[in-house]
């Protein structure tokens, strides 16, 4: 430390100082020199040790510093065999995971056949019958029930779900007092749909996953008994009960079948002509939408007097239970409109022509020209959010929403390999007949589901903010379909999601982000960059997909890739 | 649940910085931090056969599910090609676009405007237009509707180079101001993404309407684009002018060439232009139609070309369905009317041409119509050039979903939501220019019907007969084509409905197998 001293400071010149101060020579021995130079000693001494001190302190933070520094390299070489350690456990951890995923477990073993809907049904629906002539309707009940059954086998429902539907024309007032029971066939299916998640772990892990993933997840309509289970494994990333909207649709068929055969041959002959009218004025009138909405209000009047001609029974029919055509039956709901037990059949009947006439007008337009798909979504929601057509306050837009089930399963998170007979069938690709083995060509394939994914799209992201009545399916809908699309794993993406998709996007990404906000642009990321990339599969549908988030860069500016 | 992953997806930057913080939550929920935003990467495949190779599942491609159909068109080498020693043996047909090694921005406007793959013709054509040296000429026919306008388009705008942005190197010329817009369009959309160096730039060369005070006002100056397409007179004004240099034009292309090639005023510009092309431009001639008289003349514009050809039969378009009504002759034209009403509840209907032969009954269709809540676009020569491009965009926007019509939209016009054309009166033409006998016109009426149907789809045509002419009319271009026409009874309706159910639904994949490569 002594080494440190400042070298500049030398004695002569420390003494040259005191000299320097003094004129003369004579009182050099005087006591105020001594006293001087004392104290400029004192006063160099001070100096000098405080420029030591400080030399010190200096010294010792230097040493300080560099063993802190030692420390951090250590720490810091600490910390990142810790992290990757971490690592190395998380990655264990999701291969542990992702191996428990895969298999996932048959969600309805756990609960067997469960019989309890069909009990109140069949106990109750003798009680009352509430349209004109009772004994024939429940005749012709039963022969609308056993005709699908011993002909058409492929739409053969299990027994639990058959019966909901054998009550469809059947009227039991006395209901009123316990509701519960009618909850049942749609509540069932909920608790099933959300059994699995908590099951898969316990069994499976040596179900393999390739046949699950490519299980068609239609067959169980075919056999129902046997294939269930294998079913329910990849039903995880399906969306709320589709399975119920399978029972829906099988519902709407057999009253399609009733309004168009059975009625013909009795008396109500006029029934069936009547229908006939009704359903080509709807059809006719969704063929002359227009971009211009004001346009519109012909057509979609029309429609609506139909409807009300049907519900009002200007045409009468027999009184069915609507909630055989919804997902869950609502309780009467003060204040609404058509809060009894039943409507009228020829209404339903309407409803679903509607249904069928949209979606049919979504693929035939909305197809080869996506922007077509904007007015019809708005006709749709426009009509099912009436008040004067909700049941119980209910929109009764599940008809609808079967009829899409059926037609493009995707939006509802189905996915399979298009190059397996299975796998279109998952997916939607249509056989050229009915029965038929062969499959519609690729590019009608690809218009059909462009068209749907449009008219979802347009359904469901509509602005109610400003409207007196709710939106029958809401926005958050589109967001729980592209999640349950993107979130597919890459090795099982495909074509016919990567269509519906862009279909979902293009043209309705502002009205999208318009709900969604930075949270939407970065799911269109997900959707349309990370998506198609990570994809295993490749090719035109996904360069397609992949393509429009350049087009909506060049368009719009909005700019996903990073 | 699935809405999480997306979630993770997007939180997973701002997870990454937190790397050294003990987790607090699950390491399952923050398995996207180390990996990045694609939780799944690392997942061991669960489908070890998962497809690597595009083409083998591109929708509905190859694969076990293959719709294998080459397709009924017959394909003749040009003399030069079989002195190579070429034959059919040496056919060469691609599955995708990247087989054709086109540049990827051109890739991404296809894929932008929805070709997925190539039509059976463009992948039977374009392999030796793009891939040949030297380019060979090619006079090519194919059914209407199956991705013509898209061959010669995709080889026009492969041959540009790119560093001589201002001197034409490609031209179309089309028949009229509707069709070359219409093409312009086309070129516009799949040359979208070339930007910036090698932005693209089409010079649209229609005649002024002088009658039009809307028209733009007519071209001053050189052209300086790139491609250049528009109808023979106006072309061949510019040339004469010197405003458009043609010494360094790679690519000529006919559109409609019989069309053009057999009107005479056409005809002739467009053999006059041909002059001004340097005799190593590649020259395409396209229609779905080439009548003998007019192969002669298009094998001296067009010399030494392939040919892509179709059998007579094999012309209409399968998926279009033929139908014809018998109106109540006793009610006369209003038995027309009602008629024409009642069809729109038939089936599901997208858009709509209905073809008349003259401006009256175009006239009073259109206030028949407009009284049902239908919305009703009239379109006919007499209108000014901008209200036909006016009438046309909007119809094209879908803001109408009837067109009414003379013979001036019959050809070319792809509009693909149309799904049903109606001909009002079955299209005659005359023996000679001055003479009154009137035979039936074959060609318009396979261009009529050809506005549906496009690439594939269903559409519906259907004829309406009222007397013995014209049931005799239609019966004689039924048996020229080879195809039987339904009748459709309108008495009773729901039959009538099944009817057209039952023939839109019979067998829908045929019309595939001519789009399908």
């Amino acid at each position: 430390m002594g080494d440190s001293l400042p070298r500049n400071d030398d004695p002569a010149s420390l003494l040259g100082r005191s000299f320097l101060g003094l004129d003369t020579f004579e009182y050099r021995n005087s006591e105020q020199v001594h006293r001087d130079a004392l104290a400029a000693a004192q006063a160099e001494h001070a100096r000098v040790r405080e420029v030591a001190v400080r030399a010190y302190e200096l010294h010792e933070a230097r040493l300080a510093q560099v063993e802190l520094y030692q420390r951090s390299l250590q720490e810091e070489e600490r910390v990142r065999i810790e992290t990757a350690r971490a690592e190395a456990e998380v990655r264990l951890r999701e291969i542990e995971n992702a191996a428990k995923r895969i298999p996932i477990p048959p969600p309805r073993l756990p609960t067997p056949p469960p019989p309890p809907p069909p009990v109140p049904r069949e106990s109750e629906p003798a009680a009352v019958v509430a349209t004109p002539p009772p004994a024939n309707t429940s005749q012709q009940q039963s022969q609308i029930e056993q005709q699908p059954v011993s002909t058409t086998p492929s739409i053969l429902q299990p027994p639990t779900q058959l019966q909901p539907a054998r009550s469809p024309f059947v009227q039991a007032q006395a209901r009123t007092t316990q509701p519960q029971n009618l909850f049942q066939p749609p509540a069932q299916s909920k608790t099933a749909q959300a059994a699995p998640p908590f099951q898969q772990n316990t069994q499976s892990q040596a179900l393999p996953n390739v046949s699950q993933q490519q299980q068609p997840i239609q067959k169980p309509i075919q056999q129902p008994e046997a294939l269930k289970p294998v079913v329910k494994q990849s039903s995880h990333h399906l969306l709320w009960t589709p399975e119920r909207y399978l029972e829906i649709f099988q519902n709407l068929k057999k009253l399609r079948k009733y309004i168009r055969e059975d009625s013909a041959s009795k008396p109500t002959k006029e029934l069936k002509n009547q229908a006939g009218n009704l359903k080509r004025s709807i059809v006719a009138s969704l063929g002359k939408l227009t971009l211009d909405v004001k346009l519109n209000n012909g057509p979609k009047e029309t429609i609506m007097n139909a409807l009300r001609q049907a519900r009002d029974g200007g045409v009468p029919s027999i009184q069915v239970d609507p909630s055989l055509y919804m997902i869950s039956k609502p309780e009467p709901t003060e204040g609404a409109r058509n809060n009894g037990e039943t409507m009228p059949a020829l209404f339903l009947y309407l409803l679903n022509i509607l249904a069928k006439g949209i979606v049919k007008q979504l693929i035939n337009e909305a197809g080869p020209a996506p922007k077509a798909a904007e007015k019809i979504g708005f006709l749709t929601v426009a009509i099912f959010s009436q008040s004067e057509f909700l049941w119980r306050g209910h929109t009764m837009i599940d008809i609808l929403m079967a009829k899409m089930r059926v037609s493009c399963p995707v939006l509802f998170g189905f996915r399979g390999l298009e190059t397996t007979i299975e796998g279109r069938a998952v997916v939607g690709w249509k056989r050229d007949k009915e029965g038929n083995k062969s499959f519609v060509a690729a590019q009608v394939h690809s218009d059909r589901m462009t068209g749907l994914g449009a008219g979802y799209a347009s359904i469901c992201l509509r602005d109610f903010s400003k409207s007196a009545v709710t939106s029958p399916w809401k926005p958050w809908h589109y967001w729980q379909t592209l999640a349950t699309i993107t979130s597919t794993p890459p090795e099982e993406a495909c074509s016919t999601q990567f269509t519906v998709l862009k279909a979902m996007i293009e043209f309705s990404e502002q009205k999208f982000l318009k709900f969604y906000g930075s949270a939407g642009v970065a799911a269109l990321r997900v959707a349309l960059v990370d998506f198609p990339e990570n994809a295993t599969q490749k090719g035109a549908a996904n360069m397609s997909l992949a393509v429009l988030a350049d087009k909506l860069l060049k368009d719009t500016g909005l700019r996903l890739r990073q | 649940m699935s809405g999480n992953a997306s979630e993770d997806a997007e939180k997973a930057p701002s997870l990454a910085d937190r790397i050294t913080r003990p987790a607090t939550s699950s390491w399952a929920d923050e398995v996207s931090s180390p990996t990045g935003a694609t939780p799944t990467k690392d997942t061991p495949s669960p489908l070890p056969a998962a497809q690597v190779d595009g083409t083998a599942t591109i929708l509905g491609g190859s694969g076990m599910m293959e719709d294998d159909d080459d397709g009924p068109i017959d394909l003749y080498y040009s003399d030069q090609q079989k002195q190579r020693g070429l034959d059919s043996q040496d056919r060469r047909i691609i599955k995708t676009w990247e087989d054709l090694g086109l540049n990827p921005l051109l890739l991404k406007g296809l894929y932008s405007m929805g070709f997925l793959r190539p039509s059976n013709i463009q992948s039977q054509a374009l392999p030796h237009l793009l891939l040949e040296n030297p380019p060979p000429n090619m006079i090519g026919q194919s059914r209407s509707g199956t991705g013509k306008t898209g061959t010669f388009a995709i080889t026009m705008l492969a041959r540009l180079d790119f560093s001589k942005p201002n001197i034409p190197q490609a031209m179309c010329i089309a028949p009229t101001r509707e069709l070359a817009i219409q093409i312009v369009g086309v070129i516009q959309t799949m040359g979208q993404y070339f930007v910036g160096q090698e932005t693209l730039r089409v010079h649209s060369a229609v005649s002024p309407d002088p009658k039009d005070p809307n028209s733009p006002p007519p071209h001053r100056g050189p052209v300086n684009a790139m491609v250049v397409v528009g109808t023979p007179g106006t072309i061949e004004g510019l040339i004469k002018q010197r405003q458009l240099n043609t010494s360094q034009l790679r690519i000529v292309v006919l559109d409609e060439a019989d069309q053009m090639l057999s009107s005479q005023g056409h005809g002739d510009s467009s053999l006059r232009i041909k002059r001004f092309t340097p005799p190593t431009a590649q020259v395409l001639l396209f229609s779905a139609t080439f009548p003998e008289n007019v192969n002669k003349f298009a094998s001296f514009f067009c010399p030494d070309p392939m040919r892509l050809e179709l059998k007579v039969e094999e012309l209409t378009v399968k998926g279009i369905k033929q139908m014809f009504v018998d109106c109540d002759s006793q009610a006369g034209r209003d038995g027309q009317y009602e008629t024409l009403v009642q069809l729109y509840g038939l089936t599901t209907i997208g858009q709509s041409i209905i073809f008349v032969k003259t401006r009256a009954t175009a006239d009073a269709i259109e206030h028949k119509l407009s009284e049902a809540d239908h919305q009703v676009l009239k379109l006919h020569g007499g209108m000014l050039g901008s209200e036909r491009d006016n009438a046309i965009q909007r119809f094209r926007n879908g803001e109408f979903k009837v067109l009414i019509t003379t013979n001036v939209f019959a050809r070319g016009i792809d509009i693909s939501a149309i799904s049903l054309v109606i001909n009002y009166d079955v299209p005659m033409k005359r023996l000679s220019p001055n003479g009154r006998d009137e035979v039936p016109d074959f060609e318009t009426y396979l261009h009529r019907i050809g506005r549906t149907g496009r690439f594939g789809r269903t559409g519906l045509a259907i004829s309406f007969v009222f007397d013995k002419p014209s049931f005799d009319a239609l019966s004689a271009i039924g048996n020229y084509f080879g195809v039987e026409m339904t009748r459709l009874d309108l008495d009773d309706l729901d039959g009538a409905e099944t009817l057209v159910k039952d023939i839109i639904n019979k067998n829908q994949k045929e019309n595939q197998k001519a789009v399908s490569g």
